[in-house]
């Protein structure tokens, strides 16, 4: 309730048209004659300069209202604060006494000396000064003139924006800490992890010693065929060798029988030409082409039907051919025309005759139709399967369930897939004989360019004894070639463990090749494919043992230091933690969404998402609340549930779901209604409460905010509240208390 | 509406859409206000986990 209240207002000061004015009488009358009465809310009834602005002008300006935030005055209000203490207009000394509903007294008071201060008066007489923040901490001065009242209820949804940003403020040092907390304990000793780390290092273990297993398994069988290969080859080159010493003696012989030809002196010139003739002969690979051609027949699994096919004169073709390769390369380094010649006719007679008859007669076994008739079939089947599994046209088609039609054409597949491998083998035999023609017919070109050359430096009656020579000089030089080819396979057959004695020895390689034989027996005729394949396998398990070990480290390392932590009794409730820190992330990203709808001066964004619709209904429910869920409507108190913002025109929705439209209230109610939403009750501060023109608002009106005012009056919240309103009689100046 | 009541149907909303149980809504709702209130005092690690961890 107001103690005091004391003014002095000096109009054009110091001008002739000075004027002094001083309290209403019937104010200072009304404070004197109600010391004793605490009513703290007035309504003033005054006529027109009477001073009841001036008045709430004054007190509103000793309570810092030129302070408040732009949104809580109004530009009107803060154009007459201004105007009131502009010095050239006028000077005021001004002071109040309100006591405090907590027993103090606050003492405001402002002078033309620029003075300006609000002091706490406490009951032992001692008294404080108070600054502008303290203050506000303290009370909520509210001090309006309702103008567009509906408008405002609408930006009441500004309080829900600073609403939300305060609990916000509140969620967010949490989120943070309860993180900050997971990491510590993330930190700490889990012995769970341990265990995992120790169970993968076992795992990982075993795995490795398998797979070190598998990998010498697959080293040895790989070196057990490589093995048998080279001992193979080691044999024949070394049969080759002794061959060639026996025909090499042979010439020898016959040479010392023959006269010399007499020599013209060769040039070094003639002589490079005849070593470059030479190696481009043996570069076209002939003997190669023929070692293969005869491995590809003999290694195939149709060897058998192969030979068994071959003629007595395809047999001698074959031996003719293939027995000795280095024969036919040979006869084109001396130029021997005619062995050159019947060599080619029979190399096109086994392509052309032998080698057309065997295939026809292996083809004929197997019918070309039907295996691609199967084929596409089978491709039909699992296409049908994977698609429609039950259906009827399929079971009036066949007898037989798709599984087991499917089951069958497999098995006809794979027994008729022999005639693409036969195709294969086919194409791949004529080609190696095709090229073999056409590089033996390169060779005989060359070899007579070179007997060209030969025969430039030597004497033409004595040709006999000069091709003697040379075919002596080709064998020596092809018996250097083996030696290095036999010290080659004796390197690789050392390197893989095999003793030099039993290399040495006739027999031992023979048993051991045997022995080998006997091991590889399980891919006879698969061999190159088989080292193939192992050399890949031991690749594959060669990296995957790497990656083992390097994770095996890795974890060794993760052990460790796991193991080095210290542990807590929080750790055994990480998950928990966890699942509650994830839950308030989530809820702080529906907040700051449901925020956003906001705009900061407490306009609505239009959201028409369902999952926005029941916040909208939420914040309906607090403005409503904020309006102590009850509204004048034509002269009635109406119950309010909560204000629906999802269309363009608020409605405020009752409980039984009735809807009344913003735009339907009078401006008197409008005022009402706002002023109540206005004077929360849930605010902590007390309210200093001054309403200029509630001319507006009838009696209901005013009624519903008085009994606001009392709500707040009862609950402590209120240390002053004067409602102003115009009297039409002149000289009028009545208050009454509530 | 005070500020307890308006957070209590923030979570029942945020419950609603993510599919919480009422015992859930309730539970998370419990311990948020047990913590906006010791934060206020800046609780300490040991509050915040034990008001987690007894819901």
């Amino acid at each position: 309730m107001i103690k005091s209240i004391d003014y002095k207002l000096t109009k054009q000061p110091g001008t002739i048209s000075e004027e002094i004015f001083k309290p209403n009488n019937n104010l200072i009358d009304f404070i004197k004659n109600r010391e004793e009465d605490d009513s703290r809310i007035l309504v003033i009834k005054a006529s027109n300069s009477s001073g009841k602005s001036f008045l709430l002008n004054s007190i509103a300006y000793a309570f810092k209202a030129l302070e408040l935030p732009e949104d809580e005055l109004s530009p009107t209000l803060r154009r007459s604060l201004n105007y009131l203490i502009d010095k050239e207009h006028q000077e005021i000394d001004f002071e109040i006494n309100i006591n405090d509903p907590d027993g103090f007294k606050i003492n405001s008071k402002f002078n033309h000396l620029d003075e300006n201060e609000i002091k706490i008066i406490k009951e032992d007489g001692s008294t404080e000064v108070i600054d502008s923040l303290l203050f506000s901490n303290k009370y909520k001065l509210l001090y309006d003139i309702p103008e567009n009242p509906l408008d405002r209820i609408y930006k009441l949804l500004k309080s829900i924006k600073e609403f939300n940003t305060d609990i916000l403020g509140q969620l967010n040092p949490l989120d943070i800490k309860t993180r900050d907390i997971l990491k510590s304990i993330k930190d700490e000793r889990d012995e769970i992890i341990i265990e995992k780390i120790q169970y993968r290092i076992n795992s990982n273990l075993e795995l490795k010693t398998t797979n070190e297993q598998i990998l010498n398994e697959v080293k040895e069988k790989l070196n057990n065929l490589v093995n048998y290969d080279s001992l193979i080859k080691l044999q024949k080159t070394l049969d080759n060798q002794d061959r060639k010493g026996i025909d090499f003696d042979k010439i020898e012989k016959e040479l010392r029988l023959l006269k010399p030809s007499s020599r013209l002196k060769g040039n070094i010139d003639d002589k490079k030409k005849i070593s470059v003739l030479k190696k481009e002969i043996r570069d076209l690979h002939i003997s190669n082409l023929l070692v293969y051609c005869k491995e590809e027949i003999n290694e195939s699994s149709f060897n058998e039907k192969f030979t068994n096919s071959f003629s007595k004169t395809d047999t001698n073709l074959f031996n003719y051919l293939f027995d000795n390769p280095e024969l036919i390369v040979n006869d084109l380094l001396v130029n021997d025309i005619e062995n050159i010649t019947k060599f080619l006719k029979a190399l096109e007679s086994f392509k052309n005759i032998s080698l057309e008859k065997v295939f026809k007669g292996l083809k004929s076994e197997y019918n070309e139709f039907d295996y691609r008739l199967v084929k596409d079939l089978k491709n039909a089947f699992s296409k049908y399967q994977e698609n429609s599994k039950e259906s009827e046209i399929f079971i009036g088609l066949f007898d037989k369930k798709p599984d087991l039609i499917l089951e069958k054409l497999e098995i006809y597949e794979t027994k008729l897939s022999a005639v693409d491998n036969l195709n294969k083998f086919q194409k791949e035999l004529s080609n190696t004989i095709s090229k073999l023609l056409v590089n033996i017919n390169k060779g005989f070109s060359l070899s007579k360019k070179l007997s060209r050359e030969i025969t430039k430096n030597k004497d033409s009656k004595n040709s006999n004894y000069d091709k003697k020579l040379e075919r002596a000089n080709n064998i020596k030089e092809a018996i250097n070639r083996d030696k290095i080819e036999i010290d080659r396979l004796r390197n690789i057959l050392e390197m893989n463990g095999i003793q030099l004695s039993v290399l040495n020895e006739v027999n031992s390689r023979k048993a051991l090749c045997e022995n080998l034989y006997f091991k590889n027996s399980y891919c006879k005729r698969q061999e190159k494919e088989q080292i193939e394949d192992f050399k890949k396998e031991i690749k594959k398990q060669e990296l995957s043992l790497d990656s083992l070990e390097k994770t095996l480290l890795d974890d060794e390392v993760k052990l460790k230091v796991e193991d080095s932590k210290q542990s807590s009794q929080y750790a055994l409730n990480h998950r928990e933690i966890q699942v509650f820190s994830n839950k308030l992330s989530f809820f702080t990203k529906y907040l700051v969404q449901r925020n956003v709808l906001i705009s900061d001066n407490g306009e609505l964004k239009s959201d028409d998402s369902i999952e926005y619709k029941s916040y909208m209904k939420i914040i309906g429910e607090y403005i409503a609340s904020l309006m102590g869920n009850k509204i004048i409507y034509q002269d009635s108190n109406v119950a309010i549930a909560y204000i629906d913002y999802s269309s363009k025109t608020p409605y405020f929705v009752t409980p039984e779901n009735k809807r009344i439209a913003f735009s339907d209230f009078s401006g008197g109610q409008g005022s009402s209604n706002y002023l109540k939403a206005k004077l929360n009750i849930n605010e902590e501060r007390k309210f200093i409460v001054l309403i200029d023109e509630i001319a507006n608002m009838d009696n209901k009106s005013l009624d519903i905010v008085i009994d606001r005012l009392k709500e707040l009056d009862n609950n402590n919240k209120l240390l002053l509240a004067i409602l102003v309103e115009p009297a039409k009689e002149p000289n009028t100046f009545n208050i009454r208390a509530y | 509406m005070n500020e307890e009541e308006y957070l209590e149907k923030l979570v029942d909303d945020f419950g609603e859409i993510n599919g919480y149980t009422i015992n859930e809504k309730k539970e998370f709702s419990d311990v948020l206000k047990k913590l906006i209130k010791i934060n206020d005092n800046d609780g300490t690690y040991e509050e915040i986990i034990n008001i987690i961890i007894e819901k």
